[in-house]
């Protein structure tokens, strides 16, 4: 029996701004569940707009979205998907933006509304899967690059999610945050669809590798069979 | 490590002590009521010296300033002439008056950098956040206090690479033009920035921060304190107020 | 151009306070809560530009840019601006905790007024060049009427304060200039890289 596909993208159209210039063109994606999977291609080709429209945080000009089988056309739609899909940010501290780790981690249980005790024990769950015990009382604004990728990482985990979409995870990362990223990743259940030009991190996380190019996506050049209909 | 507030009190009281005290000190218009009030900060640092910088330098710009304000008041507070500077009559009433104004503000000013100075602003946070004040202005106050480290950071680094490329801060039209995309740049960040932790918080399902940490443990000491500097205000009032 | 603690006399503090929570209250009412990215981001934007020094001869002036945070927040320019001056009281001492009433009141008053001000100046869909006049009338606009408002609450104190309140006037013009200066500039570039954040837009 296949399994149910978590993401199924038809047809995407996205521009930017008043010029015209289409990101997405025509872009078609399938993503079912358990799948992991790797998306690379150039500077500014339009990999993060791609995540950003999946989270339904930009609407397509054109094209239809579906999440979990509904089709998600407004803000409304994409609400309840939002909570069981989490996105990893480019920039951590766009995501971190409470000043207390522990703060930081325990929002998004609270807001799923589990109460603060089992918020706080979600939290502090994650933290432990990213070998970060200790860190809950320690002040956003003072981490290091890494720790605040780790602690970004464990926001999303602490919503235990089924999915994971994430924005270029190795920039600015030391080697061991890297890492400690690749063995969280490798045991954590959940579908993955990663952005990123780190082909190790791909290698080591990923069974299918995409590329988005000229606005659309097709299989890598590497990548033996293909499990995205084009 | 060198003994401070926050090891034996918590963020809440001491807030709190902080507004009564500078409350108090407000109201008294005596002098020899606000030398009395002094001896609460002297005893404070006393038992929780601060190093020599952190009160030193509040305390110089308070009182240099004081001091102009002093030479261009003392004139005109009318009163008996104790001596007379070249043309300008030095009144008893003027000394008192700003010896008050001196006194109190010296107060409130060691008070603060004993009490309050080691306080992170994290912590500010959550302490009124646990003293129950509205909700939206503790999300604006957390989400504020989150970015000021990065937006500082930001600041820096533009205002480095501007000077490696020969800015002075100076009093010339060019400079000033720089001054001013320095901060068009900042606020052109700031708000790209914000954009994108809206977009960060919609993922997590809402806008604006809770507290959820709970650091703040209310102890004995902590009533103690109250009660004690409720009374020790309670009674430099009814000594002080006309 | 915080007043420091001490000098006030109660009922000036008392009716800083009033007047402070009144306008706080406003804005907050005003800011969504998807506003509050912006209005946060912005209020830790002016807190580090008060970092920013300008050398006036032998001193420095620290520069206050109220009428930039009026002209993009309008009255959430009460909060962000309330909240700023909290953390510099808390942080470092300038200003104080009862003062701050007042002290809002003089900072973040001038911004709510600059920021109708530049509407007023630059009307709808302005060039770049009305805008950056606007902007730099709103802004020099602004800190004349901080620094007018730190005269009268000390001429409202005590009348001996009168020399001392005409003295802080003067000595505050060349920073009101500067301000006007920088102002203009900070809105023409504003306008030219991203204009909807300038009034007249709909946040």
């Amino acid at each position: 029996m296949t399994p149910p596909c978590i993401i199924q993208i038809k047809d995407l159209y996205f521009t930017y701004g008043q010029d015209g210039a289409s990101t997405l063109k025509g872009v078609n994606l399938s993503v079912r569940q358990g799948e992991r999977v790797g998306l690379s291609g150039a500077n500014a080709s339009g990999k993060s707009t791609l995540l950003h429209v999946i989270m339904g945080l930009r609407l397509p000009q054109a094209g239809t979205v579906e999440l979990y089988g509904k089709p998600r056309r407004n803000e409304e739609d994409f609400r309840d998907a939002r909570m069981r899909m989490g996105l990893l940010f480019q920039d951590s501290d766009d995501q971190l933006f409470c000043p207390t780790v522990l703060d930081d981690v325990a929002f998004g249980p609270l807001h799923l509304g589990w109460g603060k005790d089992a918020a706080r024990e979600a939290a502090l769950e994650a933290l432990a899967i990213m070998g970060l015990q200790g860190y809950e009382h320690r002040v956003t604004s003072r981490l290091s690059a890494g720790e605040k990728k780790l602690v970004a990482l464990a926001t999303n985990l602490a919503m235990k999610p089924d999915t994971l979409l994430l924005d270029e995870p190795t920039s600015f990362l030391d080697d061991s945050s890297r890492e400690r990223l690749i063995h969280v990743l490798r045991d954590v259940p959940v579908t993955l669809l990663i952005v990123s030009h780190d082909q190790t991190f791909l290698d080591a996380l990923t069974d299918h590798r995409l590329v988005l190019r000229d606005g659309r996506i097709s299989d890598a050049p590497t990548s033996p069979g293909a499990k995205v209909e084009l | 490590m060198k003994p401070c507030m926050m090891t034996f009190f918590d963020a809440r009281s001491r807030m709190l002590a902080t507004f009564m005290f500078s409350g108090a000190v407000a109201l008294i218009q005596d002098v020899r009521i606000a030398a009395l009030a002094c001896a609460l900060p002297l005893l404070s640092i006393a038992c929780a010296p601060p190093s020599f910088a952190r009160i030193a330098r509040p305390l110089l710009h308070i009182n240099v300033l004081f001091l102009l304000t002093a030479l261009m008041t003392i004139p005109f507070v009318p009163g008996e002439t104790l001596w007379m500077a070249g043309p300008i009559p030095v009144t008893r009433e003027g000394l008192l008056f700003m010896a008050l104004i001196t006194l109190k503000g010296n107060a409130v000013v060691a008070w603060c950098v004993v009490w309050l100075g080691s306080m992170e602003p994290a912590t500010l946070g959550h302490a009124l956040s646990r003293l129950r004040l509205p909700t939206p202005f503790i999300r604006l106050l957390m989400s504020t206090i989150r970015y000021i480290d990065v937006l500082q950071e930001e600041y820096a680094c533009m205002r480095m690479a501007m000077r490696a490329r020969g800015f002075k801060p100076q009093l010339t039209r060019l400079s000033l033009r720089a001054h001013g995309l320095l901060v068009g740049a900042l606020l052109l960040r700031s708000l790209e920035r914000a954009d994108r932790v809206a977009d960060a918080m919609k993922c997590r399902g809402h806008h604006g921060v809770y507290a959820a940490t709970e650091t703040l443990v209310w102890r004995a000491a902590d009533t103690a304190l109250m009660i004690g500097l409720g009374a020790a205000c309670a009674l430099l009032l009814l000594g002080g107020m006309p | 151009m915080h007043i420091s603690e001490g000098i006030l006399s109660p009922p000036a503090l008392a009716a800083g306070w009033v007047c402070a929570l009144a306008g706080v209250a406003v804005g907050a009412r005003r800011t969504r809560p998807e506003d509050v990215p912006r209005v946060a981001l912005l209020g830790a934007a002016f807190f580090v530009t008060t970092f920013m020094r300008i050398p006036i001869g032998p001193a420095h002036a620290h520069l206050v840019v109220n009428g930039l945070a009026g002209i993009l927040l309008g009255w959430r320019a009460m909060p962000a601006l309330f909240i700023a001056l909290m953390l510099q009281a808390v942080l470092f001492q300038y200003g104080g905790p009862v003062v701050l009433g007042v002290n809002t009141v003089i900072i973040a008053g001038p911004a709510v007024l600059a920021h109708y001000f530049y509407r007023l100046l630059a009307g709808r869909a302005p060039g770049p060049g009305r805008a950056g006049m606007a902007g730099g009338l709103a802004g020099a606009g602004a800190v004349a009427c901080s620094v007018a408002g730190m005269a009268l609450c000390l001429t409202w104190t005590d009348p001996a304060f009168r020399a001392a309140a005409a003295s802080l006037v003067l000595v505050h013009i060349p920073l009101m200039l500067i301000e006007g200066m920088i102002s203009a500039v900070t809105v023409m570039f504003l306008y030219r890289v991203k204009k909807e954040l300038l009034p007249g837009s709909t946040w």
